[in-house]
């Protein structure tokens, strides 16, 4: 996996740099720059309305990343995938055009506390602060499954869940609570799989979920590009999200009849560019194997928190029996912010602040926590560096 | 880039023992600032006889940036005329933002100079002088500003 590195123009750019933030966004391979390249260089056209040669074939190929997808989650089709901007649309378009049609007044919207913001805020949009209900998280920061369960009723019929939480690094038990879901109400499920899909290999078959959301850019594909996965029988009954072209069957000016899903959620010319880049990013994940990617970044988390327990200042916030290779930590007496930059001088590149998760950062009693985060690229050099700069931390402001 | 020119020895002593760090029961003014993006949080809170700060304080929680910010901050406006801080308050917005700028009411917050090569610190150094702005500002405010 060492020779990995030598795929990512970045680190040529960059030698030194020790990039531990693919929670934020990945770094992105030779594959899916060159793709995007040839792309535009040679095959540029839009999709969907072209007669000409280019246009069909530009056509033909964001299908086929279409296809592709629908291949690496396990969705039942190819019109359950959405191309959509990233994960934060998906899950606008769910509250807008499912939530805002569906729920009523006495219905409620499961949370968890772990969420991003933008898994909360686009429900606040929909229902009031007394139908939004919210699961609480155990101290270690795995959900509280009893606490769930009580608040999961048959008033419940929306659930959004994160697979993953991009802070605690906690991976939530989708399949076993999508099963109590099913068993209990008549809830629709979404789970936010931002976190997810570069790390693991995700059925949304098998897990039951209704729907299912991540980011192009988060798994070494482009920022702009993100797909919304739906059961096609839920799809077919939802209101269009947005309006214009491409998401119609016949338009005059009295009355227009909109397309069958995909198209009707995909209003004017996509991100073909980016669709492109998105594909060549699955291809890439595929030929290192979900196996391989989790060993891999499981090993060098393994490490890094050896490492980390081994210095005392530090404080580990989320210690899940099952995590994805992501941990929060805070330093004692030196505000996260301070760490960061003091890193930086180490090339070492690690988030700080409140990840976009403030409810949780209340919950855990801490402004902001430093966040380091593991991608395929990293190495064993890079948590040695990481950790010994952040001692260098632990002794500037001693 | 070092290290050091950002982080003066006196801004590590400073956060570490800040000064005036505290509540100031009998105050006449006050804001709270905030910079969500780190979670950067003070209350600046001010006694005010006529026009001259009789005294002032702080209290919250932030970077070492923020607080050593707020520490000198509050040691040198004391004593000082409203029209006097906000000349000082001017002098090291321009300190920490401009390449050149006028420093001779500054005093020990030329410490401060090193700021300016991280954009992303400025707004450390700037909140609790955004604050004090908006607390001897108009009586309409709610009394809370952000950075963000």
């Amino acid at each position: 996996m060492d020779l990995l590195k030598k795929q990512f123009p970045v680190f040529k750019k960059h030698p030194e740099l020790v990039y531990l933030d693919s929670t934020a966004t990945t770094q992105k391979p030779d594959c899916v720059i060159n793709q995007m390249r040839d792309f535009i260089a040679n095959d540029n056209a839009t999709v969907h309305r072209g007669i000409y040669y280019l246009s069909q074939q530009a056509t033909i190929m964001c299908e086929a990343v279409r296809t592709k997808i629908k291949s690496l989650i396990n969705a039942n089709s190819d019109n359950e995938i959405i191309f959509v901007k990233g994960t934060t649309e998906a899950i606008n378009l769910v509250a807008q055009s499912y939530a805002k049609a569906n729920l009523k007044d006495t219905d409620d919207v499961l949370i968890t506390q772990m969420e991003h913001h933008a898994n909360i805020v686009p429900w606040q949009q929909v229902c009031n602060s007394d139908q939004l209900k919210v699961a609480n998280i155990k101290q270690n920061g795995e959900l509280d499954l009893d606490d769930f369960k009580a608040k999961c009723t048959k008033n419940t019929k929306i659930v959004a869940i994160t697979h993953i939480s991009n802070v605690l690094g906690t991976v939530n038990p989708i399949k076993e609570i999508i099963q109590y879901v099913r068993k209990h109400t008549s809830a629709v499920v979404l789970v936010d799989g931002a976190q997810a899909v570069g790390h693991c290999k995700v059925d949304v078959q098998d897990l039951d979920c209704d729907f299912y959301c991540f980011s192009g850019h988060k798994i070494y594909g482009p920022t702009g590009i993100g797909i919304l996965y739906g059961k096609y029988e839920i799809l077919a009954q939802m209101g269009p999200y947005q309006t214009g072209g491409d998401m119609i069957e016949t338009v005059s000016f009295e009355e227009t009849t909109f397309a069958k899903p995909p198209a009707r959620f995909e209003a004017g010319t996509p991100a073909i560019i980016e669709i492109i880049g998105l594909g060549a990013a699955i291809d890439f994940l595929l030929s290192l194997g979900f196996n391989n990617i989790a060993k891999h970044e499981s090993l060098l988390f393994d490490k890094l928190m050896n490492d980390l327990n081994k210095i005392p200042a530090v404080t580990v916030i989320g210690t899940a029996k099952n995590k994805a290779p992501i941990v929060s930590f805070t330093l004692e007496g030196v505000h996260s912010h301070d760490v960061g930059t003091v890193m930086d001088q180490s090339n070492v590149a690690i988030r700080v602040g409140h990840h976009c998760a403030q409810p949780l950062m209340k919950l855990y009693n801490v402004p902001a926590t430093a966040r380091i985060s593991i991608g395929c690229y990293n190495t064993e050099h890079d948590i040695d560096k990481c950790v010994s700069s952040l001692k260098k931390v632990v002794d500037y402001f001693k | 880039m070092s290290l050091n020119k950002l982080y003066q020895d006196m801004i590590l002593e400073h956060n570490k023992n800040p000064r005036n760090f505290k509540t100031l029961s009998d105050h006449t003014h006050y804001s709270h600032g905030h910079n969500p993006l780190c979670g950067d949080d003070y209350i600046v809170m001010i006694k005010l006889e006529e026009d001259v700060i009789e005294d002032i304080t702080f209290v919250g929680e932030g970077c070492a940036i923020s607080k050593a910010s707020g520490s000198l901050m509050t040691q040198i406006l004391r004593g000082k005329t409203i029209n006097e801080v906000m000349k000082i308050k001017d002098q090291f917005i321009d300190l920490v933002t401009k390449d050149e700028s006028e420093k001779d009411l500054l005093g020990k917050l030329i410490v401060f100079e090193g700021v300016k090569q991280y954009p992303i610190r400025v707004k450390c150094a700037a909140l609790v002088w955004r604050a004090l702005e908006d607390a001897l500002g108009n009586n309409n405010s709610k009394h809370l500003v952000s950075t963000e």
